[in-house]
């Protein structure tokens, strides 16, 4: 796997970059965090207060409608001071001085409407027993806070004041725009405001009014009560795509909620500010830094880029380089010294090429096969005759496989010997023979371990000559063994001069000698026998013709 | 040393890769899904709208607080008719406009016959929890229901009437604020009441909030000495109706559509309401777990007030959209989609929904009891 190298431009940009800008990051990151909270904390606390003060007035509010009920409970009930046939004028009379009461009835203890004001022959006489207030009160026997609901005289939502009165029940409805007056005051920044909601979480006083009549529940309740286990009183919400900072407070009896809420992004566009400098800021200095860093990074880089270039001239053989200096004391030395290190690796590779042209010619002087091969047969030196017995010239020989030029049962042959001499590390020699020449190879292993010098001797004379030599030798010695047939004791006849074979048969001579040697007889006739034979015709003629 | 261009073309790659990052891994379309809600959440009549909305927001919620579909959540956006027809082609227009992929609503049959032909238009379905009329019913156009079309009620509220209360004269009472269903159910409600041997020998009609005289509608009603009243308005005018009714000492059986069994018809008709007769899909009394579960939800996120069918059916009706979605997330292809699936899983058991959009569910005799909806008869 290749390792991964940083370059020395990636480090110098990063390391100005992170000394510049790594700073300004940290120190404003903190600054953001720390005034975020101190502004979080002086909204909360805020809000929670404005939450607060509107949760008193409401609950003044609200025993302000209780109070009212109360005193017509002891105006008519406990001090009984209107005929029956005026209490509904009565009545009318409170409803004109108590704008917030929509409607009030009392109603008996069968929950049929009695009194009301004002006077609607719709509700006089109708039971109210399904209403859940009247049977809350008659069971409790204290003042009862209904959910929001449509009145049947308006059809706009409203909110019931309910007191049990020595067995009747005295039921004011209140308009909620009561409620809505003491929310609407409420401006917190450009679009910070206060709202309200029943015990369920539905509004009952909103800004947007339409979301009160509709009887709209968010569910803010529900997120808060979630979130109110890490933070009492005041939290953050998500609502139609907008996070708000809410402050909450509780109308005590009613358990109302009282909401300010300051959309987030207002309640810290300060911070949002901060952190948009301190961004800018960061940009600004890491672009300099970066910029600061790349001239520098060019003046030191170029003379190091020159130098590059020159040392791929003299990896590649040329020394032609000319020395610059660069302006810096440490660069001009790192250039002397590679300068210097150019001229001395070229006059050790003149030095080289001479050693190796004195080699080679020594080579070529012997008239046998000197070859240098690694371990994997590929020939690394050789002088000229053994390139000439492959047919080819050193050149054309160096660099090719050495097994490539026998048979495969010679090369496998040869290439377990060559083998045998690098893992022994021990000279080898043996003797092949191919098309019909004979060699005799002398291995030695190199000291690296990792090729054979091969000597190669070309022994076809010599194995011929004492080839013919073993023959002679033989021949020889099948003539001597020949010979000593006819050497020893050879019985012969005094007279007639047959030899008895040894068989026990007497034999002519000449027929034994030409059986047991070389040699045959031609018949012809001595001249002294001739002249005893046949003395008629030898006898005073002078010599017999041979 | 020089900076060469593949290096910095490499580190433009990498910015470039790390900036485009998000965009492949979030790639696919992650947009909210827009479902429009609309019904009449402000009047007299607003409970069945509000209870509506709220059970519409309640499934929508969960979808989401549940990944969404596809990783895709859904935004509702919630309108108000007023129960006035200009009002209503606005509001749908407007949520047309906004691009909504289907509609929860209307909560009234008359505004859903006002608003069709623009849903038509722009293929766009309206799956309607509350509106039952027989207008609407076995044709093949834009809206659909998850509940069932009146004739099914009003047959069965006839049957009841005729058999079992053994009543024989009946006057009529509706409100024409929702003319298309409430005249169409008084209408059908005649037929087979009139078709076993009954007779309405009155109707009467009145446009709610039009300072309408309970008292006077009810001496005109009982100078006519009916056997039983079928009423068809909103709870608030029912439970008015009932009060004056009972107060007037008559104790004549009274039957209801039930466009007015909503919490409000209980708590504005006290013990007049009591022993009053409805016809109703929802149990509510029903130990189905998914119903019973709901019903708690319901109530945590809403208060005290329990779900009413309107709710219920609001609920599925998301449901509905959200299991077309899963099947097929092409969102031009939902209504085709939904008519193929067929069958869906409610919150008391299963329903159906029929070709022409029409919903097939189990219907019920349901009766007032101790200020309770119950049921009489399965």
């Amino acid at each position: 796997m290749r390792r991964f190298v940083f370059s020395l431009s990636h480090i110098l940009i990063l390391s100005f970059v992170l000394i510049s800008g790594l700073p300004i990051l940290v120190m404003g990151f903190i600054t953001v965090k720390i005034i975020s909270a101190e502004i979080t904390d002086d909204i909360i606390s805020k809000n929670l207060l404005l939450a607060q003060s509107l949760s008193s007035e409401v609950q003044r509010f609200l025993d302000t409608s209780l109070s009212d009920l109360r005193e017509i409970e002891e105006t008519i009930i406990v001090k009984n001071l209107f005929k029956v046939d005026k209490i509904n004028s009565y009545l009318d009379s409170i409803l004109k001085i108590k704008p917030y009461f929509e409607s009030i009835e009392i109603l008996d203890e069968n929950a049929t409407v009695r009194f009301m004001s004002p006077l609607d022959e719709n509700i006089i006489g109708i039971n109210r027993s399904g209403q859940q207030f009247f049977s809350h009160v008659m069971t409790h026997k204290k003042p009862y806070w209904s959910q929001i609901f449509i009145s049947t005289q308006t059809g706009n939502p409203t909110v019931t004041l309910v007191i049990p009165a020595k067995g009747w029940v005295i039921v004011g409805y209140l308009n909620l725009s009561s409620l809505n007056a003491i929310t609407d005051r409420v401006k917190v920044g450009r679009h910070g405001y206060a709202y309200m909601t029943d015990q369920d979480g539905t509004f009952i006083a909103h800004p947007d009014k339409k979301t009160v009549i509709q009887r709209f529940n968010p569910g803010i309740l529900n997120i808060m009560e979630t979130k109110k286990k890490s933070y009492v009183e005041s939290t953050t919400y998500r609502y139609e795509n907008r996070e708000y900072l809410a402050s909450l407070s509780t109308v005590p009896n009613t358990d109302w909620s009282v909401v300010v809420v300051v959309p987030t992004d207002e309640a810290f566009s300060l911070v949002k500010r901060i952190k948009n400098l301190f961004i800018l800021e960061t940009v600004i200095v890491v672009f300099l830094a970066s910029l600061i860093a790349f001239v520098s990074f060019r003046t030191i880089t170029r003379p190091l880029s020159r130098i590059v270039l020159d040392t791929r001239m003299v990896a590649a053989g040329d020394y032609t380089v000319k020395k610059i200096p660069s302006g810096y004391s440490e660069i001009d030395e790192i250039i002397n010294n590679f300068y210097t290190m150019a001229g001395a690796i070229k006059d050790r590779e003149e030095a080289l090429k001479k050693s190796r042209e004195t080699l080679q010619a020594f080579f070529d002087a012997v008239n046998e096969t000197m070859v240098l091969i690694d371990q994997n047969g590929k020939v690394l030196l050789s002088n000229r005759t053994a390139a000439e017995r492959l047919g080819k010239t050193v050149e054309e020989f160096v660099g090719t496989c050495i097994y490539d030029y026998f048979a495969p049962d010679m090369a496998k042959y040869r290439k377990e010997q060559y083998d045998k001499t690098i893992s022994s590390g021990e000279p080898v020699s043996f003797q092949d023979a191919s098309e019909g020449r004979y060699y005799e190879h002398h291995c030695f292993p190199v000291p690296d371990g990792n090729g054979v010098a091969i000597f190669i001797q070309d022994i076809t004379e010599r194995k011929l000559a004492e080839e013919e030599r073993e023959k002679l030798i033989a021949e020889l010695k099948s003539a001597i063994a020949e010979v000593k047939t006819l050497s020893g004791l050879l019985p012969i006849c005094a007279n007639c001069k047959k030899i008895r074979n040894d068989k026990g048969y007497w034999e002519q001579i000449e027929v034994y000698i030409r059986d047991h040697t070389d040699a045959n007889f031609s018949h012809s006739i001595c001249p002294q026998c001739a002249e005893k034979l046949y003395p008629e015709y030898y006898k005073g003629k002078g010599k017999i013709r041979d | 040393m020089k900076i060469k261009k593949t290096q910095i073309k490499a580190t433009l790659l990498a910015v470039v890769t790390l900036l485009l990052f998000p965009i492949f891994v979030y790639g696919a379309d992650r947009t909210p899904i827009k479902i429009g809600f609309i019904g009449g959440l402000t009047g007299r009549s607003s409970d069945l709208g509000i209870q509506g909305r709220n059970g519409a927001m309640l499934a929508v919620e969960e979808i989401n607080q549940m990944g969404g579909i596809n990783g895709r959540t859904i935004q509702l956006l919630i309108r108000d008719d007023k129960q006035d027809q200009q009002t209503a082609i606005k509001e749908v227009q407007g949520l047309l406009d906004e691009g909504v992929i289907a509609i929860i609503g209307h909560m009234t049959s008359s505004m859903s016959e006002v608003t069709l032909p623009l849903l038509n238009e722009r293929k766009i379905p309206i799956i309607s929890p509350t509106a039952s009329t027989n207008k609407l019913t076995g044709i093949d156009d834009y809206f659909l229901r998850v509940i069932n079309p009146n004739i099914q009620l009003t047959r069965l509220m006839a049957d009841n009437a005729y058999r079992k209360l053994r009543l024989r004269k009946m006057v009529a009472v509706y409100d024409l604020s929702n003319r298309t269903y409430s005249e169409g159910y008084i209408n059908e409600f005649k037929t087979f009441f009139e078709g076993q041997g009954g007779k309405i020998i009155s109707t009467y009609t009145f446009n709610t909030g039009s300072n309408v005289s309970y008292k006077k509608l009810v001496r005109d009603i009982l100078q006519r000495s009916p056997d039983g009243l079928i009423i068809a308005t909103g709870a608030l005018d029912a439970a008015m109706i009932c009060q004056h009714v009972r107060m007037a000492g008559s104790k004549i059986p009274i039957l209801s559509s039930g466009w007015a069994q909503t919490p409000d018809f209980i708590r504005h008709g006290g013990t007049a309401v009591e022993g009053v007769f409805f016809t109703a899909y929802v149990d509510y009394d029903s130990t189905e777990k998914p119903f019973v579960e709901f019903k708690e939800r319901f109530k945590a996120r809403f208060g005290q007030n329990e779900p009413t069918f309107a709710a219920v059916f609001a609920y599925e009706s998301v449901m509905v959209i959200r299991d077309a979605l899963m099947r097929n997330i092409d969102t031009k292809q939902l209504k085709e989609t939904i008519l193929k699936q067929k069958v869906f899983r409610g919150l008391q058991g299963t329903f159906e929904i029929d070709t022409y959009g029409d919903a097939i569910r189990k219907a019920y005799i349901v009766v007032v009891n101790k200020g309770r909806f119950s049921i009489k008869e399965r």
